[in-house]
Formats: structure tokens, sequence, C-alpha cells
């Protein structure tokens, strides 16, 4: 097989602060042996009964993030942020301690965000207190409020932004480079591995960092959410997140985030770090019409990213499938793999059930699981599968399956009409 | 082989004009979109000049597109308007009819209703099962509904575009590196053409406060419409203005089949990060001389080749002597520096954030086009800081074989890109 271009880019470092824990062996520990990461929803503020489960990031992790943000870096950091710089750590030690050799100047960073991560309505919360008045609220007074009394957050403009992973991961780890920051929901993912890739590439970067990193839970964010039917009741508890099961009744949202070390083959194989990974081809497209029905544009898009790699459908042993748990989303899917993969010995499998729906952050894990599977030649489970959505389709249920795979694809559908795949390869092959 | 780039259409909304003639005639004539201006409501707000686009003429002038008169945010309305406009100054009425064609847009803060905050409300605060319960009555045309990526989606929707659909957030750099990674793309032959540019509102309430508590925006009332004063002694912070500006970027050979003339050649896009601090810029501009290093080197063009800038260049009292040492550092050969013409569009056009440098490389493109230099309007007292030429009052003509179009973000982002005279 061949990848989109002559030099493979591989991934280096790993790094992910999920609601299933810290680092690439406790997801693969809650995957394997199908335990969902998914607690009953908390926020400061917040008090429902319709959101019963979240994928929230453990407290005690949370605690551990917030204390490697500069102190004086804090007051611009939401803890997602926090949770990024940690994550970050993580990949760039784990891409091994000669990354630093790089020059800053050739350092790239690109991040991934979605809306949701914006500043909230409770950034505004002391100033709406004082200026409600029954069923209006009084602008002048909530503006002397927020001006003048600190009734509103300061930094409330640059937690806005949306770019503030972007700036404060270059200043706490020294990245002068080429950058750029996506926000785009989920689907920021992969235009910003393809802008890194990119720039590797073509010689903008020697070593580039790839970030993905939000929250959904934000008051506005989940209201939309719900609204739109997309939210599962949770009646199983946090095993409710059925992934390709024709009883599915909506998805658990979460939060966390992933890093990843990126560099050129040869670039990384001369500094002596291990390639986890090779990024083979991505496609990234939009979709005419709802993300949530099936569109034959996601089977050609899949198809020209085999065609461009060279590789049959056949030689896939794994597919990381997307699997949001939400009955239009899943059997569009559904729909995608049968139109690819039906009765071809490729696996699907997901890790939705046990992270939930992770914005910026998803397709990074998911990619990171394609790693591990690779690693251990080992599949896990679609953890709550028990009726699927397709005979036609080797979803793997019950049991981890022991399986030795060199070609994988991730597949994503995001809330705002994208859909992408990432074709991966097994280092070595 | 990598591809030359061109700009064939280009389209712009702001409140200098709403098509690039008007903006252009305006820039040179030294005319200021600059205005008193106040929130709908709320007569004390510290902030009070801004530069929006006029309402009444944008439903004159666009009032009839049926696309146009949807739920949805400012900047997508005026984004929109200008793809429109960039597509018919390119002669495009179809553009698949291109190739494969992608869109990249820069953009900011969302902008979010603060009526939709009053669903929230009770007299205990905001609840959110208050909020539940009138979700039906959220405004469809903003915030929430409208993703970051709404315009980015809905351009590539409404002219089925099947190449890449990008938002970049890089705050104020945000429209230059969407047109610099356009050109980028072009250029390595991954798309045959990208519609690239920016578009930003941030005249609304809870933005403003956000702006006006970092101390980004001018209070004073020294100076009235003059208030945007880059490079002058009397400076005191940007003017938050609105719009958007988009352009159409062509590979040569897609130029070429279509016989049209270019405006001008994207040559080079240098990005960097100040790694410094996120409000403020490095005080000896070295992360903006770094973007400016790149984009040149990428451009294969030598320094003293360059003889315009337009500057990011915002009034404030940190960005402008920074920008200036940068300018310094990276045309220090021969002090070419001196023979530089450096101008600021932010002096009339006020500060379009993550728009910001859309139709300021509009400009740039017209500048090398014509061989005209807008001027720097409002310097009256130049700061010593501040030493270069910058074309202040009165615009010039010069030839411009190469210029530098500068954006400058909050956390430190910066983005250049390098522009040269067409020739075939």
């Amino acid at each position: 097989m061949r990848t989109e271009n002559q030099e493979n880019i591989v991934v280096t470092g790993i790094g992910m602060v999920l609601p299933t824990g810290r680092g690439l062996n406790a997801l693969w520990s809650a995957w394997s042996t199908g335990q969902p990461a998914f607690f009953p929803y908390r926020h400061e503020r917040i008090r429902t009964q319709k959101i019963p489960f979240f994928g929230h990031i453990p407290e005690a992790l949370l605690a551990e993030a917030r204390q490697i943000i500069p102190h004086k870096l804090r007051r611009f950091s939401p803890d997602y942020t926090a949770c990024t710089a940690l994550a970050v750590r993580d990949a760039l030690e784990n891409a091994g301690s000669n990354w630093s050799d790089v020059a800053e100047e050739r350092r790239g960073l690109y991040t991934c965000q979605s809306d949701s991560t914006s500043a909230d309505i409770f950034s505004f919360v002391r100033a709406l207190e004082v200026a409600y008045q029954t069923n209006r609220i009084d602008f002048k007074k909530f503006t002397q409020e927020s001006l003048h009394r600190r009734g509103s957050d300061p930094f409330l403009a640059i937690k806005n932004l949306s770019n503030n992973v972007l700036a404060l991961l270059s200043l706490i780890y020294r990245f002068r480079g080429d950058c750029g920051a996506y926000v785009q929901d989920e689907s920021a993912t992969l235009p910003a591995l393809q802008r890194a890739c990119f720039s590797l590439r073509h010689d903008y970067s020697d070593i580039a960092l790839v970030v993905g990193a939000g929250t959904y839970n934000e008051a506005m964010v989940l209201t939309e959410h719900y609204k739109l039917g997309h939210l599962s009741p949770c009646h199983a508890g946090p095993h409710s997140l059925r992934s390709f099961d024709c009883e599915r009744d909506g998805t658990v949202l979460a939060e966390g985030a992933v890093a990843f070390v990126l560099e050129r083959e040869s670039s990384a194989k001369r500094r002596g770090a291990k390639p986890q990974i090779i990024i083979g081809g991505i496609v990234n497209t939009p979709l005419d019409q709802r993300a949530s029905m099936y569109s034959p544009q996601t089977g050609e898009a899949v198809r020209s990213l085999l065609a461009k790699t060279g590789v049959q459908p056949d030689d896939c042993g794994v597919i990381c499938a997307d699997g949001k748990g939400t009955a239009q989303h899943d059997a569009a899917e559904t729909a995608l793999l049968e139109s690819l993969f039906a009765e071809t010995s490729v696996s699907v499998t997901s890790l939705r059930p046990i992270l939930g729906v992770l914005n910026a952050a998803g397709p990074l894990a998911d990619i990171a699981g394609v790693s591990a599977m690779f690693h251990k030649e080992a599949i896990p489970p679609i953890a709550t599968l028990r009726h699927p959505t397709s005979a036609r389709i080797d979803f793997v249920q019950g049991a981890v399956r022991q399986k030795s795979c060199t070609v994988g694809i991730t597949l994503h559908t995001s809330f705002n009409g994208f859909f992408g795949a990432l074709l991966l390869v097994r280092p070595g092959v | 082989m990598p591809s030359r780039v061109f700009v064939t259409g280009m389209g712009v909304v702001c409140g200098l004009g709403l098509d690039w003639p008007t903006l252009w005639s305006n820039l040179l004539a030294g005319r200021s979109a600059i205005r008193p201006w106040q929130l709908p409501g709320i007569t004390d707000f510290p902030v009070r000049y801004a530069a929006p686009v006029d309402d009444h003429d944008f439903a004159k002038r666009f009032g009839d597109l049926p696309h146009l008169k949807q739920p949805m945010e400012r900047r997508v309305r005026f984004g929109l308007a200008a793809t429109l406009d960039a597509l018919a100054d390119a002669g495009v009425k179809n553009v698949s009819t291109l190739g494969t064609v992608g869109v990249a847009v820069g953009s900011g803060v969302p902008e979010r209703d603060p009526d939709d905050f009053l669903l929230a409300l009770t007299a205990q605060g905001p609840r959110w099962d208050e909020l539940f319960r009138n979700k039906a009555h959220l405004n469809p045309g903003t915030g929430l509904t409208c993703g970051n990526d709404a315009l980015a989606m809905r351009i590539a929707a409404h002219h089925c575009l099947k190449g890449p659909v990008l938002n970049i957030s890089t705050a104020c750099a945000g429209a230059t590196h969407a047109i610099g990674l356009g050109f980028r793309m072009i250029r390595r032959n991954e798309v045959s053409a990208m519609l690239v540019g920016g578009a930003d509102s941030v005249l609304n309430l809870p933005t403003m406060v956000g702006l006006h508590l970092l101390g980004a925006p001018s209070i004073s009332d020294q100076f009235g419409d003059r208030l945007c004063r880059p490079f002058d002694k009397d400076r005191s912070g940007f003017v938050a203005a609105e719009g958007a500006g988009m352009l159409l970027l062509e590979s040569e050979q897609c130029a070429q089949a279509r016989g049209v003339t270019p405006y001008a050649e994207i040559v080079g896009f240098g990005s960097s990060m100040d790694a410094y601090r996120i409000t403020a810029p490095h005080p000896s501009g070295t992360g903006a001389a770094l973007s400016m290093q790149r984009a040149l080197s990428d451009a294969h063009v030598e320094p003293t080749a360059v003889t315009c800038i337009n500057a990011h260049g915002t009034s404030t009292p940190l960005n402008d002597p920074a920008e200036t040492l940068a300018i310094k550092t990276i045309f220090a050969t021969d002090q070419h520096y001196q023979r530089l013409m450096v101008t600021a569009n932010k002096s009339m056009l006020g500060h379009l954030i993550a728009a910001a440098g859309a139709p300021e490389c509009i400009a740039t493109v017209l500048s090398v086009r014509e061989g005209k230099i807008p001027p720097t309007i409002n310097l009256e007292n130049p700061d010593p800081a501040c030493d270069l030429d910058y074309v202040p009052n009165t615009a010039r003509q010069k030839m411009v074989p190469v210029a530098l179009s500068n954006s400058f973000g909050f956390g430190g982002l910066n983005a250049t890109l390098v522009v040269r005279r067409y020739e075939n």
C-alpha cells in the first residue's frame, strides 16, 4: 500500500485526558472490559434530570491538570484547557525527550475545538443576577455590573476567542512555528490533522502537535442537543449509549483532550523515536444533506481514500466507526458500512459506548484506539451491542477479539454536517 | 510542480463600502467608516465609536437575495454577500466549473443574542430548567444554532463545493490564515480554486463587554471619529468594526482556462506564534518578524524587493511599536525599512477582528495592481517609537511590485501574506 504522498507522517507521541482517565492504557482498559466512563451529570450551577449521564473528566484528574498550568496563565484557562495542557505534556514525553531539540520556530501547532468551549451564559452570571427584572434584563445595569463590578468574567474575550488552546500551549511548550486553530465542532479535527501533515510534508515544520479539546458541558449547547433529540434518556444507566444497536435511543455527550505528536517518518527514525501509527490518508467533506441521513457522498469519499492509497476494502483489518448511538446517525453509518464492507472480513468496533461524543478530541481518541489495536493485536467490542443494525457487517460483540491488523479506518460524522475518514497503517508494514 | 496562485475575484462588505471599488476609492480618499456608535438601548457604554456596516445600505444592495433572508448571524450574512460578490467579480456563475473548490474562512467570537440570556433568567438568577422551558424561543439567527463554522458551511452548501471546508479561529489573524491556507492548497495542487477570507461582527453586548474588559478598544473621546490613530503618539486602542471580505483564488491553470486576467498573485504565506503573552505582543515583535520572514522565504522574495506593507496597525499602544520593530528587523539590510511604505487601513476601516486581514489583503492586491497606496489617516503626532514612512494622511502613487499584508492576533498568533503584481 502507499500513502497519499511519498513521505510517511507518523504519530510518535500520544497523550490523553479523557473520562476514562489519563493515557491510552486507561482508555484501553475501559474499552476492552466494556466499562463506560459516564457519570451522573454535574455542573456547578445546573441541576437537571434531563441529562442523567455525561462523560466527565474525573475530578481528581481535573485537579491534577489544573496544577500544570503556570500560575500566571490560570486566569485564562478553563478546565478543558488545563486538560489539554496535561495531554500535551504526556504526548511530548511519550514522543521521547529529544523532541525538544527541534527549534522552537520549527514546531508547528494545530488545535481543534468546538464552539461549545466558548464562554457560556455563566460568564455573565453575576451581572445577569443583578440586572434581572421581571421578564426583562436591564441592560444598562448589566453593563455597569459587567464593566465596573466584575459581574462578568474579565477574560471572557480571551476564552471566547476559541483559540486560547493554541495561545496557551504555544506559551507553555514554546511552540513558535506554523500554526492553525480550527473551530468546527468534531469536524475540526481532520482539517487540523491534514494541515499538520501538509506542514510536515512541505517542510514548514519539523514536528507538529495536533490537539483536540473541548466540552459539551455548556448550558445552551446541552439545551440544543436535547431539543434536537440527540441525547439518550439513559434508562440503562451508564450502559445507555448503544452504538449500532437496534434498540439505541440516543447519545451521551462528553469532554476531554487528546494530543498527538506528528513527524515525518524519516525525522522520527533519525532521532530514535518510535512511530506508533502512520497517517495513511484523510478525507473530509461537507455533506449535501443532513449528517443524519445516508449520503452516497460518504461512500465515494471512502472509496477515493482507498483508491488513493491503493488499499482494497478487504485489506482493512478494522474499522473504528463513529457510532453515536442516535437513531439517524447510526442508520446512515450502517448504510455506509454496508455499501463498503458488507460480507468482507473487516471487523467494526466503536469507542462511543465507552467515551461518548467528545467533540474535537473524539477523532483523535479513535486514532489512538486503532494504534492500540495494532499494537495489542486485539479488537475490543462495541460494549453495549446486543442487536446489531446489520447482519452483513462484522460488528465486534462480546469479548475482545484477537486479530492482527495492519490497516485500519476511522469514520466520523459530525453534528454539523461533515463526514470524514482516516486511513491508518501499522508502522513497519 | 507547484502552481501559481492568482486572485481573480474580490468581494467586501464593511463600513467603508459594500463592494471593492467603493472600498478602494474611499481608502484612497482617506475617508473613514468610524462614527459615533452605541449598543442598542445602552447610552453609557464606555466604547463610543465603531465602524459598523450600514444596515439600510446593505439591505438595499443585497436584500433581494432569498438565502440572505434566513435567520443567521450578521457575520454570516456579510460573508455570504461578500462571497457572491467575489464570484460575480470573477465572472464565475457555477463554481463547480472551476474543478475542486474549497473554502477557508477566518471567524472569531460567536454572536450571542443578549435576549437569549433572558430565557434562562428567573428571580433567583439564571436557571437551566427555565432555559429548557424556553428553548423554542432561542434566537435561531445567532449563537448556539449558528456554529462558529456556519459561514464556511453555508458557502460550501450554497455553492456545492467539494473541496476542503475550513473555519479558522486565530483571532485577528484569522482571515489572513484562511487566505494563506487556501494559497498553500492551490500551490500544492490539492485544489484548483479556493474561496478565502473572513467575516466577523463584534458589535454586540456580550462581545463588546469582553473586549472592553481586556482594555482593547479605545474609550477616548478626545478625537471624535479620528479616534483610530495607528502609529500616532496619541493612539489609545483599536476601534471595533464589522464586515467581511472574500477572495477567489485560482490556480494558474484554472485562471488561464477561463481566460481571466488576475488582479495579482499571492506568492507567499508565513505564520508564527509569539509564545510570549496571551494579551500582549512581544515588545520586540519577534513573532511578527518571524511571520514576515517565513512569508518572504516561502515566496523566494528578497526583503529588498518589497516596497509596501499593509500593516496590522491597530492603533493600540503595544502593537504599533512592536510591529515597527519587527519591520526594522526583517528589512534591516541597507536599512531598507527606510524606503518602505507602511500603511494602516484600520485608521479608516476600524478593526474587523477575525475578518480584518481580508479587506486589507484586498487593498494590498489593489495597491500592487494600481500602484497606489492608501494613507494612514489621523497620523498627526508621530510616535518616536514608530519612525517609518506610514504614508501619512494622503494616498501615494508608486509602483508596488511586491507587498506584504500583516495580521497579528490575541494570543500572539501571526500571519503574513506576500502579494506580487501580476505579470504574464
